[in-house]
């Protein structure tokens, strides 16, 4: 049960949110623009980063924010991201 | 009933003014409160408490507390139970159990055969034996089923209540011991929170069985003085029967609590979030590993002094005590004080601490050095043992004795430490392992970090106590401690097994689950070398003792095969729960009916007082899925229903459909991006059909949203699909397009909504007194007005979910019973239906509505399922638009939704029924089959590969007792031009 | 007597908007609704009319007026916001309230929510929102009796009824 940092809310169980998945994962602006592959490549290759990653949370049941949360996925470290949290 | 023939005359904690009675095995015995089940039994001198697992060996108890490892009882009673501990167990008036794991009595078990047939049964035997002839295995398993386990499974289970409870803290203790206490003390005293839990019923830990001194007076008072003024501090709460069970992420802790304060709460499994944790857990003695070191009548040292001192029951008559270590000599001292005549030390190291054998010297006991054991006489008690020199001189000598003490050192309690995520690490000196670095905020005092000595467990709390507090912001200056005694070193030898007298000896390891030496090197020579394997090899540590006693001995016994160290073998992986917990506690509230959080609708009650017959239909609701009059089959009420909604009109609660506001100036271009579809030109007042794709393709939603006002549109999901659409749609704009000025506000429980259908829906509509027009002219299909129905304030759309003429009305929830009761009134005269949610699948079937999930599965595209309509050819890119781009790009065949008329119309294929081809290929798959009352005849969608190119052909249907013909048509079976829903 | 010392009742309904938006939005409601709106995620503000503003974040709040009174209030809010970025939503049957009141309330509260509402750190006056049990709510504690005031979607509100009921112990 990890203990998540909400900016807004503090720090709050993890059953509050709904994973999001890596920032690194992106929807590309220009999806014409690809290629097949390529395009296969976003949708069924997503990110499973060994270690330390930044991931997108909702706080579905808090602020209703989506967060930033830097987690390593081998022991479910936690530490606060560099920039500034949330999309907005 | 016989008296108590080894209960001291006086002494111990237990209130002799409050004697009690108990059953074990059909005998009533005696005893006192303030005893357990095991000191009760000790006291009436009871020697056999059980069968071992495999080899069914007379056991008796092994010790006083959660590690004990031979003495599970079954509890009979209105709460009965397997499988508990007779040591933590305490007594009450009247308590019943029994013996497990033994038939007929635990004094003449059949199962005792397994013993003299025990080279059937080595580690690992079921993979070995009992497999000839091959085929035979079954038939042995039934028998080898019967005879494994121990309690039973109670026939009837009481109700009882579990409370789960969240609690945070600034410190948490975990036992109340004399590290455990003294924490408690100095961080409860700097002002912090603490929470302080114990597993036994009161505070004190192994000095409440122990003769030791705290400032020059015995420490029960100083336990007395600490637990008084730990209690009077406002902000520290002490539990006791409280296990901590499972240490988690972030300092996230669970402790279960038995019996506690509330007298209608069975166990309470609390879940805590702690600043800062102190880890008190003391250690556990081990076994010393010889041959038969399992015989009724031997124990772990300190334990026997523990019943003797703290219950005023001692375990035997003649003790020897047999040790590598200098700790239990002053538990053979405590005995001999108590009552219990020590005939003898025998000390497998040749230099003791001096002061220690002077001591028991002086006491009249024997002791032996650099001595052993090497046999044990007696089966159902010990009555003897035989002594030799270490290194084989001399002749060995026999002692007679009824209680054998082993001591072969001590393992602090790391569980909750590694549990934690941190690893032990391997003490050379203690001959054990201690915690390691900490990784989290978290810290050990006491013996669980290898200080046996009390002034330092008494010295270490403190000093833990403080510094957590002062790490949570509370700085206080510390009190000087308490002192006491030195003691010297526990200096213990390493001795992995005592060499055994003859081949054939039998060494327990693991007591719970018969694991011996032999099993041990078994293991090894047949490579099982990580002591993970040899855990699962043997099951060695796998009982319900999970190895508290046995796990260090045999990561010793692997060293010492192996010639390495017990550091380099490692332990096997911590898991919670450290002890036995229920699968009530677990639960809580979840083993009543609120294990999920049903939803109502304000039409609910009206279903269940008038036959809906309710089930779970997506997204937390319970809807009716159809509502059976007196003596109807569920089907009859189908039928019933669907040829009202055709012919008449019928009535259906809507108010599970998702519904959410957007609003901003980049609301159309949000659901230009969301939709297939285009939205620019929709007028105010109006709606629309939409449809919603995942980004890979497959369809999500259908649905329609209506413009509010200039930049304000209101949409709606399928029921089932309303969070998935939710969080579909935030994820995009607060993770993808933040800088589009749209706001989302789900609304879903704001407004009822009720659809009126059917041929007489105008008709009902008039009849609830609709204060506008509502004819034909004047109210058009997608329309929607605002007006008032029965007074109520509504806003109505003409869309329709059956294809027939239909009126979706929309009020605040809080109106919503009152509009279902006025149009049922309204509609009486027209004998309007209320329809489920079976039937408007039936109706939509009929039409071939596409569902999102059935027809649009994971292999089907937009096109596929006949719906490129809804796909605009100048259309930007949507979600979904480049994964359908890509199907398209890859062409080949498609699984396109046709319709399917069987031959026989009395066949309904069920859903997932395969089509084949002629080579019995798998051609498709039906997505949905009815009785069509209003067709009377069966019906069914299905995708088939490249189906549209294929009307008018017959295929196979393939299902469990036949093969079946259907013709292929058109996905539509009634009013295929629309024109019932456009009237 | 079996249960713990609580009651619990269904509070009548109350006018509920959601309100959403940038500085710009927050001030035009600041001035409308004679409040200083907070800006911080789980705060709330009375104001002298008896109308409470929750924050749920840094952009969106809602407010709580006297049944009746909200189409009203909507409808001035959104024309002294007409040209700026905002959305304002009547949501008063989004919402049921429920009120635990009595000296074990907390006994009650702790076996389902899993935020830290010792009086130290969750004074009278205090809110959230967080779970309870398994669904969503805005708590609000009121004053010391102890009473607790809680906001739940309103499909969930019997479930929510049963379950502060069985925590009570009073089922």
């Amino acid at each position: 049960m990890i203990f998540i940092h909400c900016p807004h809310c503090g720090d709050r169980n993890e059953d509050e949110f709904t994973y999001g998945g890596d920032v690194e994962h992106r929807r590309p602006d220009k999806p014409d623009a690809m290629s097949d592959a390529q395009w296969c490549e976003y949708i069924y290759c997503v990110p499973n980063t060994k270690g330390w990653a930044k991931e997108h949370w909702w706080h579905v049941r808090g602020c209703n924010r989506w967060i930033l949360v830097e987690r390593n996925s081998i022991n479910n470290e936690l530490r606060k991201p560099d920039e500034d949290s949330g999309s907005e | 009933m016989s008296k108590q023939a080894f209960r001291a005359n006086s002494g111990g904690r237990i209130d002799r003014d409050r004697p009690l009675t108990f059953t074990f095995n059909g005998k009533r015995l005696g005893g006192y409160t303030g005893d357990t089940l095991s000191s009760a039994l000790i006291a009436n001198g009871i020697s056999i408490v059980g069968r071992s697992f495999k080899y069914h060996r007379p056991r008796g108890i092994m010790s006083a507390g959660a590690e004990e490892t031979n003495a599970f009882v079954q509890l009979l009673g209105s709460n009965e139970e397997p499988n508990v501990l007779a040591t933590t167990l305490p007594l009450y008036e009247g308590l019943e159990a029994h013996s497990v794991n033994a038939w007929p009595s635990v004094h003449f078990d059949l199962g005792g055969m397994n013993n003299f047939l025990h080279r059937l049964f080595p580690a690992g035997f079921y993979y070995k034996t009992f497999m000839w002839p091959r085929d035979r295995w079954d038939w042995y398993s039934r028998f080898i089923r019967r005879v494994a386990g121990w309690g039973a499974v109670p026939k009837k289970s009481a109700r009882n209540r579990y409370e789960h409870r969240f609690h945070h803290c600034d410190v948490m203790v975990i036992g109340a011991g004399p590290a455990g206490l003294s924490a408690a003390l100095a961080a409860g005293r700097s002002g912090a929170r603490v929470l302080l839990v114990d597993n036994q019923p009161e505070a004190g830990g192994y000095l409440l069985g122990d003769s030791a001194e705290i400032n020059s007076r015995p420490a029960l008072s100083w336990i007395s003085e600490v637990v008084a003024e730990i209690d009077a501090l406002p902000d520290v709460v002490r539990l006791k029967e409280t296990s901590a069970i499972g240490y988690y992420d972030q300092n996230f802790i669970t402790a279960l609590e038995r019996r506690p304060d509330k007298s209608w709460v069975k166990e309470r499994l609390w879940k805590i979030r702690a600043r800062q944790v102190i880890l008190a857990t003391g250690a556990i003695e081990r076994p010393i590993t010889f041959a038969d070191n399992d015989r009724p009548g031997v124990m772990l040292a300190s334990s026997a002094s523990h019943y003797c001192l703290r219950y005023g029951a001692r375990p035997g008559r003649d003790a020897v005590l047999f040790t590598n270590n200098n700790g239990s000599y002053q538990h053979a001292i405590d005995l001999k004080d108590n009552g219990v005549n020590i005939v003898a030390v025998i000390d497998l190291r040749s230099e003791p601490d001096a002061s220690l054998i002077a001591a028991a010297t002086a006491k009249g006991i024997d002791v032996l050095l650099a001595s052993q054991i090497s046999k044990v006489i007696g089966v159902r008690r010990v009555s003897a043992v035989e002594i030799c020199a270490s290194n084989g001189a001399g002749d060995c000598r026999r002692i007679a004795c009824d209680l054998l003490l082993m001591s072969g050192g001590w393992n602090p309690t790391i569980h909750l430490h590694s549990q934690s995520g941190a690893r032990p690490a391997y003490d050379a000196d203690l001959v054990t392992f201690i915690p390691g670095m900490s990784v989290q905020n978290e810290v050990s005092a006491g013996a669980c970090r290898g200080q046996f000595a009390l002034s330092t467990c008494l010295s270490d709390g403190l000093t833990a106590g403080y510094n957590a507090a002062k790490a949570c912001g509370f700085d206080t200056e510390p009190k000087s401690g308490p002192i006491c005694a030195a003691e010297p070193n526990i200096s213990p030898m390493p001795m992995w097994e005592v060499p055994l007298p003859k081949k054939s000896s039998r060494a327990f390891l693991d007591f719970n689950n018969d694991v011996t030496s032999k099993d041990i090197r078994l293991a090894e020579r047949e490579g099982y070398r990580s002591i993970e394997l040899v855990k699962r090899y043997t099951t060695a540590g796998m009982g319900i003792d999970q190895g508290k006693t046995g796990n260090v001995n045999i990561i010793g016994l692997m060293a010492q095969i192996t010639s390495t160290t017990p550091g380099a073998i490692g332990t096997t992986t911590y898991r919670p729960a450290y002890s036995p917990v229920s699968f009530g506690a677990m639960a809580g509230a979840d083993s009543s009916d609120l294990i999920i959080p049903w939803r109502r609708t304000p039409i609910t009650d009206w279903f269940i007082d008038n036959g809906g017959h309710l089930d779970e239909t997506g997204a937390l609701f319970r809807r009716p899925l159809f509502i059976a009059k007196s003596g109807e089959t569920a089907n009859d009420a189908i039928n019933r229903e669907a040829l009202a909604v055709r012919n008449g009109v019928g009535i259906y609660d809507g108010t599970p459909l998702g519904k959410i506001s957007i609003k901003g100036a980049d609301a159309v271009t949000f659901l230009d991006r969301v939709y297939t579809n285009s939205w620019g030109k929709l007028p105010i007042g109006r709606c629309k059909f939409g449809y919603m794709l995942h980004e890979d393709g497959r369809l999500l939603d259908d649905g329609v949203t209506f413009r509010l006002s200039e930049d304000h549109y209101l949409m709606s999901t399928g029921s089932g699909v309303a969070s998935v659409v939710q969080k579909h749609l935030e994820r995009l704009l607060h993770c993808d397009w933040p800088d589009l000025d749209v706001y989302l506000t789900p609304v879903s429980d704001q407004w009822a909504v009720i659809c009126v259908c059917g041929p007489l829906a105008r008709d009902v509509m008039q009849a609830a007194a609709t204060s506008i027009d509502v004819s034909s002219d004047a109210f058009k299909f997608l329309d929607t007005k605002n007006c008032q129905i029965a007074n109520i304030n509504a806003r109505v759309s003409r869309v329709t979910y059956t294809g027939e003429l239909s009126f979706e009305i929309v009020v605040a929830t809080r109106h919503g019973r009152e509009l279902w009761d006025a149009l049922l009134a309204a509609g009486k005269d027209f004998d309007i239906t209320p329809v489920g949610s079976d039937t408007s699948m039936l109706l939509r079937t009929e039409k071939a509505f596409i569902a999102a999930g059935l027809e649009g599965d994971g292999y089907a595209n937009i096109y596929d399922v006949g719906m490129g309509w809804v796909v605009p050819k100048k259309k930007g890119d949507f979600v979904g638009k480049r994964s359908t781009t890509r199907d398209l790009n890859k062409g080949g065949p498609r699984p396109e939704v046709i319709g399917l008329l069987p031959e026989d119309g009395s066949f309904v294929p069920p859903k997932g029924t395969p089509l084949i081809d002629a080579e019995r290929n798998m051609i498709g798959m039906v997505t949905i089959g009815f009785h069509s009352p209003n067709l009377k005849r069966s019906i069914a969608l299905a995708q088939l590969s490249d189906g549209r190119s294929r009307l008018g052909e017959t295929v196979t249907l393939f299902t469990k007792e036949k093969t079946a013909l259907a013709k292929v048509c058109e996905p539509v079976f009634i009013d295929p031009d629309g024109l019932k829903m456009r009237d | 007597m079996a249960g713990y010392n609580v009651s619990i009742k269904a509070l009548a309904n109350c006018g509920f908007l959601d309100l959403r938006g940038g500085n710009d939005a927050r001030q035009a409601c600041n001035e409308y609704l004679d409040i200083v709106l907070p800006t911080c995620a789980n705060k709330l503000v009375k104001t002298a009319n008896g109308r409470i503003a929750f924050c749920i974040s840094s952009n969106h709040w809602l407010l709580q007026v006297a049944d009746g009174n909200q189409m009203d209030v909507l409808q001035s809010l959104e024309r002294s916001s007409a040209d700026i970025s905002h959305s304002f939503v009547d949501v008063s049957d989004l919402y049921a309230r429920i009120q635990l009141s009595g000296p074990e309330s907390r006994d009650v509260l702790a076996q389902g929510v899993s935020i830290d509402i010792h009086p130290r750190v969750f004074p009278p006056g205090s809110t959230a929102r967080t779970g309870i049990a398994k669904t969503t709510t805005q708590i609000h504690y009121v004053n010391e009796s102890p009473t607790y005031d809680i906001l739940v979607f309103s499909s969930f509100r019997q479930y929510m009824l049963d379950w502060l009921a069985m925590a009570a112990a009073k089922s």
